[in-house]
């Protein structure tokens, strides 16, 4: 994973003290959990808000997030895949969460974002591609998000989302077709 | 000459530089002809470079002390499940398999002792109980079978609660005991004033009241 910065300051590449650290998680303790949100949170937040659709609702969800993974990491049976099967909870619990907010009602107006176009003069893409994204479908969207967001190699969305290598691919292209065709039409 | 359905499935894997040499040269050979594809590999250069750079949003510094009290609530509620110490026939439950592998033992104790030690009694006709001894026993004997039917009922309802592992461990010493109830009667049958048998067969039926109520302690705390 490629990522970008988002919790740089645990050092969860080393994979010893990673292993620790989930260890300690399962026998339940709660420091241990505390360096898995620090070095989680931001990650994860921003795949919760691009699943859920304000800021609000991010919350809950990272909440969510993190109670799932807390409460099934006693049945962790492969520490050292802990990465992976983080962000498949996280994903699984992303997917529920607007389940069940779809089949509720619409995002009421004022809870959706006042997004702040004053950088659109430096990043136009970056604006129209935030509101794109929220067009795809649900597994072109975990994909196109692991993928080109969070910077996940198509072995490891294979192992988070249990799709296979070749269908991450394809998943991939055609939210990429899709987001291309929503971004001209805005032109 | 490449079609352009090819194009742009290899102008996906291009941007992520998935393509070999060969697979590249082929790529821009078409490229150099196709005006349409060449947009394309733009666009979708500058849509991945978009994405790597949509904005990273920090999540509010209020949401770890929420986290971490559900995460000790629902830890909280798991300890309540699983109490330091369960009283089952004098030993603690943990590890819960040793506690079951003890009281089967000892259930499979009183059923040996029963014929071995029993059984002589029986033939020899010694050490009698009193007609007395026999009424206080059977009194005895009747508020145990009660105190059991009770339970019995206590617990029919929610049996499935149990996992199915724990369950057949109940079922296989609630089977033993009753298996030790029968062969008492069995000597007593032969020979109504057998203290040992009449003794053992009380204490059969506490075993078993002991082992329901613990059944339904069980029951209780993972409901």
């Amino acid at each position: 994973m490629e990522n970008k910065e988002y919790g740089a300051h645990i050092d969860f590449k080393n994979k010893d003290f990673l292993l620790d650290v989930v260890r300690r998680c399962q026998d339940g303790d709660t420091k241990a959990m505390e360096m898995v949100y620090i070095g989680y949170k931001t990650s994860l937040f921003n795949l919760a808000y691009r699943f859920a659709r304000n800021y609000s609702s991010s919350k809950d969800l990272l909440q969510d997030i993190f109670i799932n993974i807390f409460t099934h990491i006693d049945g962790l049976r492969a520490p050292e895949a802990f990465n992976s099967w983080l962000y498949r909870i996280a994903i699984n619990t992303c997917i529920s969460f607007v389940r069940q907010k779809g089949k509720a009602k619409e995002v009421p107006l004022d809870e959706i974002e006042n997004i702040d176009y004053s950088e659109e003069v430096d990043h136009p893409m970056r604006q129209h591609l935030e509101q794109a994204v929220k067009i795809l479908p649900m597994k072109q969207k975990t994909v196109f998000l692991l993928h080109d967001v969070q910077g996940f190699t198509h072995t490891e969305i294979a192992q988070i989302t249990k799709l296979s290598e070749g269908t991450s691919k394809s998943q991939l292209f055609k939210a990429r077709m899709k987001l291309k065709d929503y971004l001209r039409s805005t032109k | 000459m490449m079609r352009c359905s090819k194009a742009r499935i290899l102008i996906n894997d291009h941007v992520d530089h998935l393509l070999d040499n060969r697979k590249v040269q082929k790529l821009e050979g078409h490229l150099q002809k196709c005006p349409r594809c060449r947009d394309l590999l733009a666009e979708m250069i500058s849509m991945v470079n978009g994405a790597k750079q949509l904005e990273i949003i920090p999540p509010s510094e209020d949401l770890w002390p929420a986290i971490r009290n559900r995460i000790e609530r629902k830890h909280r509620n798991v300890f309540i499940r699983l109490p330091e110490k369960r009283p089952f026939f004098g030993f603690s439950l943990y590890p819960a398999r040793l506690a079951y592998a003890v009281s089967t033992l000892l259930a499979a104790i009183i059923l040996v002792s029963l014929f071995y030690y029993g059984l002589p009694f029986i033939r020899n006709g010694r050490n009698d109980m009193s007609k007395e001894e026999l009424d206080h026993l059977k009194v005895a004997e009747q508020n145990y079978q009660t105190a059991i039917i009770d339970l019995d009922k206590a617990i029919s309802d929610q049996k499935a609660q149990l996992s199915p592992e724990l369950a057949e461990v109940f079922k296989t010493n609630l089977g033993i005991i009753d298996d030790s109830i029968r062969a008492c009667r069995v000597a007593m049958g032969q020979h109504r004033k057998n203290r040992m048998a009449n003794l053992h067969l009380l204490m059969c039926y506490r075993k078993k009241m002991e082992l329901l109520n613990e059944i339904k302690n069980v029951m209780m705390q993972s409901g």
